[in-house]
C-alpha cells in the first residue's frame, strides 16, 4: 500500500464506492426488506469504519465485508438489529422502490428454490456466496472464516448435495436458460481454485 | 451437469439481480451515508473495542492450519522415525493442537479417517468412512453453533461420549412444501416424526468444551447411523494423529511427490519450483496438486500475457500449446473426481486457443481473471 492508500478515510470512501451496491445485493437478498436491508448496510460500513485498520488490503476487503454483513444479517435475524438513523434517506429511499425480480419467476426456479431450501444453511450460504455473491472460493473463505482448503470443501459438498437434492425433486436435469432470471453480470466467476494471494 | 451448470442453475434463482440494484437511483442517498458514517468517531488503532473479538482471533488461525499440518505431519514422522515413548515424539505443537481439539474417531471394523485436508484447534472437519457409507464431522467454537432446528427435524436426544446429543434428520418427505414468493429462500418445513423411517440425511449436534461438534451422514436407516454414531470415541493424542489419513503429503515425500506430479507438466524456462518443494504450506494431496498445477499454469498464463503485450506471436503460442496439454496431466485427471480445480485450468487452456473470454455469469478475459482464478502467487 502506498501512503494514500493507507490513508483510512480514502481506503474507506473507496470500499464503499465499490462494494456499497454488491453489498446492498447482498442484503436484499438476504433479509428481502428494503429499509432492512439499508440497515444491514448501514451497520456492515459502520463496522468497517470503525476497523477499517483491520479491513484487508487488495482483493480481501471485499470478502471481508461479507463476513461482517452476514454477521450483521445474523443480528438481524435475531432481532438484534437496531434502526439506524444514519441508514434514514436510505430506508426511506429504498422504501419507495421496488427491488424485487421475483414476480412470474420459471417453473425451473421454484423447483432450484425448493432444492435449496432443503439443503442445510450452510451448504445453502456457501452456494449463494459463490453463485449470488460471486465470491470465489478463496474469498468465501474470508468471509467464512475458514481455511481455503475448507471452503472449497464445503462447497464441493454443497454442489453434491444440491445436485441430490434436484434430483430428489424432479429436476429434469436441463440446463437453465441463461436469459432468465438473472442479469449476464450476475457473476464474476463460477469457480475459482482458491490459492492464496 | 457439471459444475458451471449447477451455479448458473443457483445463479438462476436468485430473487434480485446486481443489474437492478446497481441501477437504483440511490446515488444521494448513499453518499449521505458515506458521510454520515465518517462523521462518527473512529477508535484509536488499538484501542478500539471489538466488534466481534473472534474475527482478529479466527484470522490467526486461519494462518495456524497450515503450520499445525505441518507440525503434525512432522510429529508423525518424528515418531515413526524415533520410536520410544509416544508422548515425546511429538512435538510440542501438535500436541497443543491436538490436546485442543476435540479427537473423535469412529472406532468400528473398516472405519476411518478418510480426509482431513486442513484443521486447527478452533475449526475443523474430517470425514470418516468404510467404503459404503461416510461421516463428516465438524467442530466449530461453541458460540457458532448452527440452529438446525429450522431446517431440519430434531428426532431425539441421546448420549454420546457422555454428553448429551440432539440427532436431527434432514429432508423431509417432498410435499406441498412451496416456496415463499418472498426475496430469501426459506428453509423447508422440518420433517416430521413420520419420517423416521427409511434413508435419511441425519445430523447430530453436542457441546464439547469450547466446541459445537456436527456428525452428519446419509444413511440406509436411522438405526445404521446410531450405529455408527455407537462407535464415536475420544482418543488420545497418538491415536488421533496416528489416523490421519494417507493422504497428508509429509515433508519428507513433498519433493518426490512433486517430481511426479510434474513429470509429464511442461515448464516455461526458468520455472521455480522452490515454493512448491518447501516443507511450509503442507496440504493433502489434492490441495498439493492444485499447487503444483496452478503453478505451471500460472507461469505459462504469465507467459502468454507478456508475450501478447511484447507483440511476440511465437512466445504466445508456444504459452497456448503448453497449457492445451493440460487436458492430459496426470495430476489434473487424479484431481478430477475430487474437485474442481482441473476444470478450471482447463477452462483457462481452452479459452486461451482463441483468446476468448472465460464463461461464467460475466464473461471476463482471461487476463482479468486468471491470477484469481488459479490463485497465482504475487507477481
Amino acid at each position: 500500500m502506498n501512503n494514500i492508500e493507507r490513508d483510512p478515510e480514502v481506503r474507506f470512501r473507496t470500499l464503499f464506492v465499490v462494494t456499497s451496491r454488491p453489498l446492498l445485493s447482498y442484503a436484499l437478498r438476504r433479509v428481502g426488506d428494503p429499509a432492512d436491508a439499508a440497515d444491514v448496510v448501514a451497520e456492515t460500513f459502520v463496522v468497517a469504519w470503525r476497523r477499517i485498520d483491520d479491513v484487508p488490503s487488495g482483493d480481501g476487503a471485499r470478502p471481508w465485508l461479507f463476513g461482517v454483513a452476514r454477521r450483521v444479517v445474523g443480528n438481524h435475524r435475531r432481532g438484534q438489529l437496531r434502526r439506524s438513523q444514519l441508514a434514514d434517506r436510505l430506508r426511506e429511499r429504498m422504501g419507495d422502490l421496488v427491488v424485487a425480480d421475483i414476480s412470474g419467476a420459471a417453473d425451473d426456479t421454484e423447483v432450484v428454490r425448493l432444492a435449496m431450501a432443503n439443503l442445510d444453511g450452510d451448504d445453502r450460504e456457501i452456494l449463494r456466496l459463490n453463485s449470488w455473491e460471486g465470491l470465489t472460493p478463496a474469498e468465501i473463505a474470508i468471509a467464512l472464516q475458514v481455511p481455503a482448503g475448507t471452503a472449497r470443501s464445503r462447497l464441493h459438498r454443497a454442489r453434491g448435495r444440491l445436485r441430490a437434492e434436484l434430483g430428489r425433486v424432479g429436476w429434469d436435469g436441463e440446463r437453465p436458460d441463461s436469459a432468465g432470471h438473472v442479469a449476464d453480470d450476475e457473476r464474476a466467476l463460477v469457480q475459482d481454485l482458491g490459492c492464496e494471494r | 451437469m457439471n459444475d458451471d451448470d449447477l451455479d448458473l442453475l443457483v445463479a438462476s434463482a436468485s430473487p434480485v439481480s446486481d443489474r437492478r440494484v446497481a441501477a437504483l437511483p440511490l446515488d444521494g442517498p448513499e453518499a449521505e451515508l458515506l458521510e454520515a458514517i465518517m462523521s462518527l468517531p473512529r477508535p484509536h488503532q488499538g484501542a478500539l473495542p471489538e466488534v466481534h473479538p473472534r474475527y482478529r482471533r479466527w484470522r490467526l488461525q486461519v494462518l495456524a492450519p497450515v503450520a499445525a499440518l505441518v507440525a503434525l505431519v512432522v510429529g508423525v514422522v518424528g515418531f515413526q522415525q524415533l520410536g520410544g515413548d509416544r508422548n515425546e515424539a511429538w512435538a510440542a505443537p501438535v500436541v497443543a493442537v491436538a490436546n485442543a481439539a476435540p479427537r473423535i474417531l469412529v472406532q468400528r471394523p473398516g472405519w476411518s479417517v478418510t480426509r482431513a485436508d486442513e484443521f486447527t484447534a478452533a475449526i475443523g472437519e474430517m470425514t470418516y468412512g468404510d467404503g459404503r457409507n461416510e461421516l463428516e464431522l465438524r467442530w466449530q467454537p461453541a458460540g457458532d453453533t448452527p440452529d438446525r432446528s429450522k431446517e431440519a427435524a430434531h428426532l431425539e436426544t441421546l448420549e454420546l461420549m457422555g454428553r448429551d446429543a440432539r440427532l436431527f434428520r434432514y429432508n423431509g418427505p417432498v410435499g406441498p412444501t412451496v416456496v415463499p414468493a418472498d426475496m430469501t429462500i426459506t428453509a423447508s418445513p422440518p420433517a416430521t416424526a413420520s419420517a423416521v423411517d427409511g434413508p435419511g440425511d441425519f445430523t447430530t449436534l453436542w457441546s464439547q468444551g469450547p466446541h459445537s461438534v456436527e456428525v452428519r451422514g446419509v444413511f440406509a436407516d436411522i438405526e445404521t447411523y446410531k450405529s455408527v454414531l455407537a462407535g464415536l470415541r475420544e482418543v488420545d493424542v497418538d491415536t488421533w494423529l496416528r489416523a490421519m489419513p494417507a493422504s497428508v503429503v509429509r515433508p519428507d515425500d513433498r519433493s518426490a511427490l512433486v517430481d511426479e506430479m510434474l513429470a509429464d507438466v511442461p515448464v516455461p524456462e526458468g520455472f521455480d519450483t522452490a515454493a512448491l518443494r518447501a516443507a511450509e504450506g503442507v496440504k493433502d494431496r489434492y490441495q498439493l496438486g492444485a499447487a503444483v498445477a496452478g503453478s505451471a499454469a500460472c507461469a505459462w498464463i504469465d507467459s502468454w500475457v507478456g508475450a501478447i503485450d511484447a507483440g511476440d506471436d511465437g512466445a504466445a503460442q508456444r504459452a497456448v500449446d503448453a497449457m492445451a496439454t493440460s487436458h492430459r496431466w496426470s495430476v489434473l485427471a487424479e484431481m478430477r473426481d475430487q474437485g474442481a480445480y482441473p476444470d478450471v485450468v482447463w477452462e483457462l487452456a481452452d479459452a486461451m486457443a482463441t483468446d476468448a473470454p472465460v464463461s461464467g455469469g460475466k464473461p471476463v478475459t482471461i487476463r482479468d481473471s486468471y491470477v484469481n482464478t488459479l490463485g497465482c502467487a504475487p507477481r
